[in-house]
């Protein structure tokens, strides 16, 4: 059964339905189509999950047929230990921001069709392994968030929706000239991420190598966003609908990190390890960098977003770390830290994912109450809204890294293996979770401590519907932070057989430059 | 010297003569009411005009009438082109000049004869052939843009056209005569030969001279400045035919004009084109941004994409690829810059201008043609998956594969960053605005028709581009050896 190929054309079934149906006599149907077919898709991927292998490290649920024979263009898709955790992500989120999306009014049947375009192009990403596939659901996942944060955003969402579009189509083109360069590099000319890993086309092509690692980097880094590209993020963030921020920065920023794993690291480790040092520094700089601008921000939104250019620079570092490898040092120890290393990334993509999507999730929900952002104006919230507050709390424990929940098993594992290819750096990198501990920390206080605002006496605790977006995530940052084994042991034998590619690639090079 | 060729090899062309002679005798006999029946003849006319392509098509490549007409695939490819690209501007036409008193026969006899023009234009390769060829598009043009007779600027378009038209036929007619003097012969086959090793001092010239000739014709920076008060002026069916159509056939010669003689005339040529490219490119695209008229704004966007074309001409000489991307982005333009057209004849029927705030909330009023406009211009930024990002990657991937010009494709998807600016500022119009736009209550039927098939097509060729890109690489291999 071709699963992954239902699970990527079951949101397209529904959008095709709901095009047919009145947008102001069948709203509620379409809302339930909406819902209907993203609760399928969530099952499709449980299915998917049933049938995947975790002890293999190969491709799983491959589908390949010939698409462009004179181009040796295939429909290939699978999935592996990276890729799984991150459909799960995709079709979860997806689903629960659809349930919240109830309450949208204005336009819905647009809304709907958009939400579950976006969720096939990002369930595209994680699930193909053609570059031209790839780039083609990259683009249509640009596309429906154009609409999403043009249309049902906030005050300034045209400026917003224009800057995001247009970043990240820059990356995205730059991106595509790499992979050209990648496909003419490679005999017989492929765009097989598979094909192309291990014909490693670019072996010790110093410049080609570098120009084509850069183009990529810059697809991938305005996507994660990696300081200086993040200037888009605040702005999209702020100004997208509650929905659109979860999944933006639930899972639209993990395709630029999966872009790393999946595409820098396997297909050019060289160049990988060559400019890792330089990841490094500007995964550095956005931990840094990103914590103390969220501390300063007063709008909720905004602190959420920068804590997102924080949170996804320990991703980077983890990323980073893997594919360095100091000159001379090939320990089997160091081995085991970049693994570890690159777990942690994975993991704490994930993680990022769940708990960054229940932040954005409070965030709206206390925006649709008082229709205002700033921390600064509400105060002992804790006794007016009390189920409100005990999430809250939860959530921001989780983005601080607090033990016993998800993010911090994810942090631990990134600096631990980190700090085998990086002592310096993951020991500043450090700083940026002592920052985000405080600066959530005096959020909380400033929220929810203190006497109350007696202008928000009236503020109603949260209903039935807001607690089914919520308490699914809230349970897998509890579980995942106490029995993380589970998903752990896919996460590991994805990277444990990259890492082994990479070091097999660099003994080749070794080797060949002994021979000459 | 051979025999006078067989004349079935002539049958595209001698079928669109005969059709453009009988639809313009259908004034003479039917009575001015039966507007929709002469549009038909000439829109069946026109389709049916595809059997004969596709009767010659895949033959083996000869040069018949004294070497001086191509019948090859590549031909026939462009014929194809012309033909639905003629076929669609019927349809858009029928309704636009349904307030002409009379003469309206005439009117679809004049695009079957640039059409007929274009045909001819894709298979001269003689320069005296292609003179005649040329003339023959751009007199049915400079007509065609005057066709409001009443209307002051599209007099002054008419005007402006046939004054730049004229001087540019001049320079591109003293540049072919020049290039007879160093090559002897006026078949270019056998100029490719003669030139070698000729070309001197005056070969930089003549290539100039060609270059600003074509130019014009295909709306080449700097020889581009006649297009947006033209595209404005004209009626906009006929700024439709003129953004494609010309374009087209300007690039079908230069083609087959530029990469066998170029090289003897002036070594640095591929450089000379590069730089004429760039700036075309990024001329074009920075000067849309300003536009406040939709019509102007597409005239300096189809600037751009001429720009992105060239890229094939410069690294294409031998290169399949490039060879490839040109003829598929051209079906591709075809498709979607004509389904753009329909749609600003929809509201311009609807509005009576074609000012770009008149697109509105325009979302909200007409849900389809929106969305089909907001695909569109998807497609004319290189969003997949539609036609114009297929174009595009083989443009591009020619460029990267070239090793040399692969600055080239930088400079493209730079612009085509910029263009996301001014074409997704439409869609932002439609789309983002609170306000319902306005409705539209008139939609002819031919309008609708073009925007339905255009549409398809464009997410078509986008979605499977295998079938397209396999008649565009059998037409680069089934090509005259140049």
């Amino acid at each position: 059964m071709p699963i992954l190929s239902i699970m990527l054309f079951l949101p397209v079934i529904g959008l095709t339905l709901i095009l047919f149906m009145h947008k102001e006599r069948q709203v509620n149907l379409t809302r339930a189509t909406a819902t209907f077919f993203a609760a399928l898709t969530f099952a499709a991927s449980l299915a998917a999950l049933g049938m995947f292998r975790w002890q293999v490290a190969t491709m799983q649920l491959q589908e390949k047929v010939p698409w462009i024979d004179s181009l040796n263009i295939n429909y290939h898709l699978g999935v592996d230990g990276l890729s799984m955790p991150l459909i799960l992500l995709t079709t979860l989120l997806s689903l629960l921001a659809i349930i919240y999306s109830w309450r949208i009014e204005e336009r819905v049947k647009e809304y709907m069709a958009f939400f579950l375009l976006l969720e096939t192009g990002m369930l595209g990403v994680f699930t193909s392994l053609d570059f031209f596939l790839f780039y083609i659901f990259w683009e249509i996942s640009l596309v429906p968030m154009f609409f999403i944060i043009g249309i049902w955003g906030g005050p300034r969402r045209q400026y917003a929706a224009i800057k995001f579009f247009i970043f990240t189509l820059i990356g995205s083109l730059a991106m595509l000239l790499a992979i050209l360069g990648l496909y003419f590099a490679s005999s017989p000319h492929t765009f097989d991420m598979m094909a192309l890993a291990q014909q490693n086309p670019l072996a010790g092509a110093g410049l080609p190598a570098a120009l084509i690692f850069w183009g990529l980097f810059l697809g991938f880094a305005i996507k994660v966003p990696m300081f200086p590209f993040h200037t888009w993020l605040p702005d999209a963030h702020v100004e997208a609908p509650t929905a659109g921020s979860v999944i933006l920065a639930g899972v639209l920023l993990k395709m630029g990190a999966y872009g790393f794993i999946r595409v820098s690291l396997p297909i050019l480790p060289e160049a990988s390890r060559q400019f890792a040092i330089w990841i490094a520094i500007l995964a550095l700089i956005s931990i840094v960098y990103g914590a103390l601008v969220a501390m300063a921000q007063n709008d909720l939104k905004k602190l959420v977003a920068y804590s997102s250019v924080n949170h996804m620079g320990y991703v980077m570092l983890g990323v980073a770390a893997a594919a360095f490898l100091r000159p001379g040092g090939d320990s089997a120890s160091f081995l085991v830290s970049r693994t570890t290393a690159l777990n942690g990334a994975v993991l704490q993509m994930v993680a990022h994912g769940i708990i960054t999507g229940a932040l954005f999730f409070l965030v709206g929900m206390i925006y649709d109450r008082a229709h205002i952002r700033e921390v600064d104006g509400f105060g002992g919230l804790s006794k007016q809204m009390p189920v409100y507050a005990g999430i809250t709390m939860l959530a921001c424990f989780a983005s601080l890294g607090l033990p016993g929940l998800v993010g911090f098993v994810a942090e631990f594992m990134v600096f631990l293996g980190a700090f085998g290819s990086f002592k310096i750096i993951t020991g500043l990198a450090l700083l940026g979770v002592v920052i985000t501990a405080a600066y959530f920390l005096w959020t909380i206080q400033r929220i929810f401590l203190g006497p109350l605002n007696r202008q928000w006496a009236a503020l109603h605790d949260m209903d039935g519907g807001e607690l089914i977006a919520l308490v699914p995530l809230c349970a897998l940052m509890v579980v995942f932070g106490v029995y993380p084994r589970p998903l752990l042991l896919i996460i590991n034998t994805a990277m444990e057989a990259l890492v082994n590619h990479m070091d097999a690639v660099h003994s080749a090079a070794a080797s060949l430059s002994h021979l000459l | 010297m051979k025999p006078i060729s067989d004349f079935t090899l002539l049958m595209p062309d001698l079928y669109l003569a005969a059709l453009a002679i009988v639809v313009l005798g259908l004034d003479l006999v039917l009575p001015p009411r039966w507007r929709k029946e002469k549009a038909a003849v000439a829109g069946l006319g026109l389709l049916l005009g595809l059997y004969p392509v596709m009767a010659l098509w895949g033959a083996a490549p000869t040069a018949e009438f004294w070497g001086s007409y191509a019948v090859d695939n590549y031909a026939l490819f462009f014929k194809g082109i012309f033909l639905i690209c003629g076929l669609l501007i019927v349809l858009l036409s029928v309704d636009f000049f349904r307030d002409l008193p009379q003469a309206y026969g005439e009117y679809f006899s004049l695009i079957i004869f640039v059409v007929l023009g274009m045909s001819l234009l894709a298979s001269v390769v003689d320069i005296i052939a292609l003179y005649i060829a040329f003339e023959l598009v751009s007199i049915g043009g400079y007509v065609l843009v005057g066709y409001l007779k009443r209307d002051a600027r599209s007099n002054e378009a008419s005007l402006k056209y046939f004054i730049y038209g004229a001087a540019a036929s001049a320079v591109l007619l003293y540049g072919l005569s020049l290039l007879y003097g160093l090559g002897g012969s006026t078949n270019i086959s056998e100029m490719a030969d003669s030139l070698v090793g000729r070309g001197g001092f005056l070969g930089p010239v003549v290539l100039m001279l060609m270059l600003v000739g074509l130019g014009f014709k295909i709306a080449m920076v700097p020889f581009h400045a006649w297009a947006p008060d033209v595209y404005e002026g004209a009626p906009t069916p006929v700024t439709a035919l003129l953004s494609v159509g010309p374009k087209a056939a300007g690039f079908a010669i230069l083609v087959r004009l530029l990469w066998p003689l170029a090289p003897h005339l002036f070594s640095m040529w591929p450089a000379l084109v590069a730089i004429l490219a760039t700036v075309t490119m990024f001329a074009g695209n920075i000067l849309a941004i300003r536009q406040t008229n939709i019509k102007r704004m597409l005239a300096y966007s189809s600037i751009a994409h001429v720009g992105y074309i060239l890229i094939g001409v410069v690294v294409g000489a031998g290169s399949a690829l490039a060879l490839e991307g040109v003829l598929y982005y051209f079906a591709a333009y075809l498709l979607m810059n004509l389904g753009a057209f329909a749609v600003v004849i929809l509201v311009e029927r609807n509005t009576g201008s074609a000012q770009i705030s008149d697109y509105t909330g325009l979302a909200r009023t007409a849900p389809l043609a929106a969305a089909a406009m907001a695909i569109f211009l998807l497609s004319l930024t290189g969003i997949p998956p539609t036609a114009g990002f297929v174009g595009k990657l083989l443009l591009f991937a020619a460029a990267i594969n070239s090793q040399q010009w692969v600055w080239l494709a930088v400079v493209g998807i730079l612009n085509s960053v910029i263009s996301l600016y001014y074409y997704m500022n439409i869609v932002r119009l439609m789309y983002f605005s609170a306000e319902p736009g306005l409705t539209l209550r008139a939609r002819p039927a031919g309008v609708l028709a073009v925007i339905f098939v255009t549409l398809l097509g464009t997410l078509a060729v986008g979605v499977l581009p295998a079938y397209w890109l396999g008649l565009a690489s059998r037409s680069a291999w089934l090509m005259l050896p140049l």
